[in-house]
């Protein structure tokens, strides 16, 4: 196998489903995926490595070269082979995984969808952009668009006839959504304005793909109030369409230009002017002043979405990493450093390149239980009968999802990072994969959020629901499962997890402590090193839950090199990468506060 | 008309392989569809389908002789497009040919198929005897290493291409056949039904099952058979005797000179 083909591990993603979390299981008694099994879960699987594999692998180097064009008309041309793809993926409804089946959907569980998002991202980020965005807008229109609308539009965006883009970013409005200009004049049509405003850095803001587009706009109503919950949220399609969706005169809602970027470079990101050249109109969706509450409502989703995207990358960066430094020969063993006659061998064999690629194993599979097992939560939060219960997992899912957010963008940049490192100079070529995945994953730390804006909404916000209530519950979880998992003989690992978990409790009272006495740019200087230190804490414990369940494998089939790792894993991670999480404690508690210095940064 | 293809599971043939006790070692293996099993599936399929509609000129008949818990192969061709399933429970790597043959003419005359299409042979033991086997156990005409296939529905006939060393052999052969498929026979244009247009390119190789296919998969019908039910007793007549894995190459040497390589060869080589 030559070292620039993709490749899906499947066995490490069916070993996390079915082995780890049990969701065939977990989901079987849920009404809606009763039709589903095993056997089905695996056969979608088994279909999506191939369409990652062989339809969209492909293409991502290609296209991460030719880019976007746009002409004067903000008409945009995606890369060769772009278009294709998009068929392939309309054709056998992959676009649409979890969308009901009425609507031209599959009926699947998010998880599913994340486990699939992960081998289409690790094959073609920049390319999953277009359905991503086109089926997020879907699912908000499904449940809140227009009665007399939703199903139709929804439909024809699930099914990929239609694409979709979300517009929330203006030029003074990214991280403060709230300072949104973007205008709602409303018509004499009940629920029909005219859209005025300029949005920018819009993903797949015009595309070739598609026959329609539609935009999803965040505008202020005249007399709204200021701030978030002044804004309403509409639908505005690239073509007006009539009862039956089709097509009619062109709707003002024009792409003005096309960014060149660091990566993504198949993704076109574009300047859409809204009522610029020509009259624009849209449909509310939900009610006036409704737009950000719809947009919250899609938070979580859309985070975990961005999460799975730099862990597919780190997962993607692994799987060439391993192939490669089984080929390339370079050098003889240290062992032999005194033989000039010793036998060249592949890089695999050096003590610092094998250090690599256990941290690029470690962080990238640990990454991928965290983000299905939260997956799974939403899921089986969604769908619970008992109140309670409902409660207990939307609260975990909430607290966990910044944190999942960021640790798994910027991981999966330094994941990649290390697979440039592992290719030598090669890596630093365009001819070889990797440092693509360098330039393609930093947006994931930027997007959806700043990794600043994760960190700010964990301490700021999820810490403090119910005095901390969040975080209590999910500390108490955590002890209990590492006494249980002491008992299943790793006294050691999670002894040394337990004190990382105190020490984030302790942390965190630190930090709150600073709060109670106004100490609050003090505080917030730690938000990004705290969110840090918790998602070490959160990685080990998917570690040991991995070793726990190679175990028992093991124990009841016998051993395999799959299941050692599990359990070498365990080990490397415990004493190479949880030590960060007390180094960051110890930091966070010293109470530096020397970049508040007024006298810095002054130019 | 009715089409069986049968179709197998068989060790990931990119994975390495593992010996143990005189045999190979299969417990910890992937277990894939069988390749050329999927060229019969899309065969049978282009066959029976008119493209770009839901009309169907045939039924599509998957078996496959498996221990029943572990049929996601089956599942799998369901959700390319096969209507319904049968699997006969049973080890298959403890039937001999001769066994598995029985099992698939048993199955065909019982469901009175009009055609069994088998892939050429399985990627795992490259046999290459079942669709001989079966015709010849059925009693009727068989067409092997399919290229192209033609099929008269008036005619009642099948022309097979099948690609030899000097060209191209066409075989017409009356229906019921069993006819087994190479590699080229999905091709764009390898098949054709009389009534999809003859000049209809399909996308190269087996299709991807929708997810929509896949979904719908488990409400398809799948009969589950033993082998007494179909009169076919385990015991065969071929006997592994052991698997081994072939000897380690010795490592090259290099030589000094043409001279001393001509030496070798033909003193220590004997190959001149
Ligand atoms: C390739 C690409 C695709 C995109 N796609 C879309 C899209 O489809 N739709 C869309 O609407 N937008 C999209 N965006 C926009 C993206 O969401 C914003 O760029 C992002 O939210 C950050 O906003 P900004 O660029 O204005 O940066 P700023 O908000 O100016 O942030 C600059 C820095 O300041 C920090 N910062 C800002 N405010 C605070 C604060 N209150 N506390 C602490 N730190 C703070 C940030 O963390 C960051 O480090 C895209 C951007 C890019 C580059």
């Amino acid at each position: 196998m030559s070292s620039t083909s993709f490749t899906v591990n499947l066995r490490d993603i069916q070993f996390v489903l079915f082995d780890q979390l049990g969701m065939d299981q977990k989901l079987a008694s849920v009404e809606a995926y009763a039709d589903f099994d095993r056997d089905v879960y695996e056969a979608t699987l088994a279909e999506g490595k191939r369409i990652a594999e062989d339809k969209l692998a492909p293409i991502n180097g290609p296209g991460d070269r030719e880019g976007c064009t746009v002409d004067e008309d903000g008409n945009v041309t995606t890369p060769k082979g772009y278009k294709e793809a998009w068929q392939t993926l309309a054709d056998g409804g992959w676009i649409a995984v979890t969308a009901p089946p009425e609507l031209g959907g599959s009926g699947m569980p998010f998880i599913m969808s994340m486990a699939l998002n992960n081998m289409f991202i690790g094959a073609a980020m920049a390319f999953m952009m277009y359905p991503g965005l086109g089926a997020a807008a879907a699912r908000v229109i499904a449940k809140h668009g227009p009665e007399d609308k939703r199903e139709l539009w929804a439909s024809k965006m699930f099914t990929g006839e239609w694409g979709g883009t979300m517009c929330l970013t203006e030029s003074g409005a990214g991280s403060s959504v709230g300072d949104n200009r973007a205008k709602a004049t409303p018509t004499d049509e009940p629920g029909l304005y005219e859209i005025e405003g300029e949005k920018i850095f819009i993903s797949g803001g015009d595309h070739d793909l598609a026959d329609n587009i539609v935009h999803l706009v965040l505008a202020r109503t005249p007399n709204a109030g200021k701030g978030t919950k002044g804004l309403s949220l509409f639908m505005v399609p690239k073509f007006l369409v009539d009862a039956e969706g089709n097509l009619g005169d062109r709707n003002g809602a024009h792409v003005l230009g096309i960014e060149h970027k660091m990566g993504i470079n198949g993704s076109a990101t574009c300047t859409v002017g809204f009522g610029s050249r020509g009259r624009c109109l849209g449909y509310i969706v939900g009610e006036e002043n409704q737009g950000i509450e719809l947009m919250f409502l899609m938070m979580n989703e859309a985070r975990i979405g961005v999460g799975t995207q730099g862990m597919a990358i780190a997962t993607a960066a692994y799987q060439y990493s391993l192939h490669y430094a089984n080929e390339r020969v370079q050098g003889s063993s240290i062992r032999e450093a005194r033989n000039p006659d010793a036998p060249k061998v592949a890089i695999v064999q050096h003590p610092d390149v094998r250090r690599m690629l256990m941290t690029q194993k470690v962080l990238s599979e640990t990454m991928r239980s965290l983000c299905y097992k939260l997956a799974l939560f939403a899921d089986l939060a969604e769908h619970s009968q008992d109140e309670e219960e409902r409660k207990r997992l939307e609260g975990r899912v909430d607290l966990l999802v910044p944190i999942l957010k960021a640790m798994c963008t910027d991981l999966g940049y330094d994941v990649a990072t290390l697979a440039v490192q592992i290719y030598g100079g090669y890596g630093y070529i365009q001819e070889f994969p990797v440092e693509q995945l360098v330039r393609d994953s930093k947006i994931a730390s930027i997007y959806e959020g700043t990794n600043g804006i994760q960190a700010l909404d964990l301490l700021g916000r999820k810490m403090r629901i119910g005095s901390g209530a969040l975080f209590i519950d999910w500390m108490q979880d955590a002890e209990a499962f590492l006494r249980s998992a002491a008992k299943d003989g790793f006294i050691e690992q999670t002894a040394a997890i337990g004190k990382a978990v105190q020490a984030l409790a302790a942390t965190s009272m630190h930090l709150a402590n600073l709060g109670r006495t106004r100490q609050i740019e003090a505080a917030f200087v730690q938000a990004n090193p705290f969110l840090e230190m918790f998602g070490y804490v959160l990685l080990a414990i998917e570690a040991v839950d991995q070793a726990v369940v190679a175990k028992r494998l093991i124990d009841k089939d016998g051993d395999s090199p799959f299941l050692q790792a599990k359990l070498l894993g365990l080990d490397f991670y415990v004493k190479t990468v949880l030590p960060k999480a007390i180094a960051l404690a110890k930091s966070i508690q010293s109470g530096d506060t020397a970049c508040l210095d007024p006298q810095l940064f002054q130019v | 008309m009715k089409i069986l293809v049968t179709v197998k599971r068989i060790p990931d043939p990119d994975e390495s392989l593992k010996f143990a006790g005189g045999g190979l070692d299969t417990s910890s293996s992937k277990w894939v569809p069988n390749a050329f099993d999927e060229y019969a599936v899309e065969t049978a399929l282009r066959l029976a389908e008119v493209a770009g509609k839901r009309d169907r000129l045939a039924e599509v008949i998957v078996m496959s002789i498996c221990p029943a818990k572990q049929r996601q192969h089956v599942t799998q061709f369901l959700a390319m497009g096969a209507d319904r399933g049968v699997v006969v429970d049973a080890d298959d790597s403890e039937l001999d040919t001769i066994a598995v043959s029985k099992a698939i003419a048993a199955v065909a005359k019982s469901e009175g198929v009009d055609l069994t299409i088998v892939g050429k042979l399985s990627q795992d033991n490259e046999g290459n005897q079942v669709a001989q086997r079966v015709a010849g156990l059925l009693n009727v005409p068989q067409a092997g290493f399919a290229a192209t296939v033609k099929w008269d529905k008036n005619a009642g006939t099948l022309d097979v291409g099948r690609e030899v060393d000097d060209g191209v052999e066409h075989k017409l052969v009356p229906l019921p056949a069993v006819v087994s498929v190479d590699l080229r026979v999905v091709l764009p244009t390898s098949i054709k039904n009389g009534v999809t247009a003859d000049s209809h390119k399909y996308q190269e190789g087996p299709r991807l099952a929708s997810l929509r296919g896949i979904t719908m998969a488990k409400r398809k019908k799948v009969k589950v058979l033993k082998l007494s039910d179909i009169g076919v007793s385990s015991a065969g007549s071929e006997q592994v005797v052991a698997v081994a894995p072939p000897p380690a190459r010795p490592s090259g040497q290099i030589v000094g000179s043409v001279e001393e390589l001509h030496e070798k060869l033909a003193k220590e080589a004997k190959v001149l």
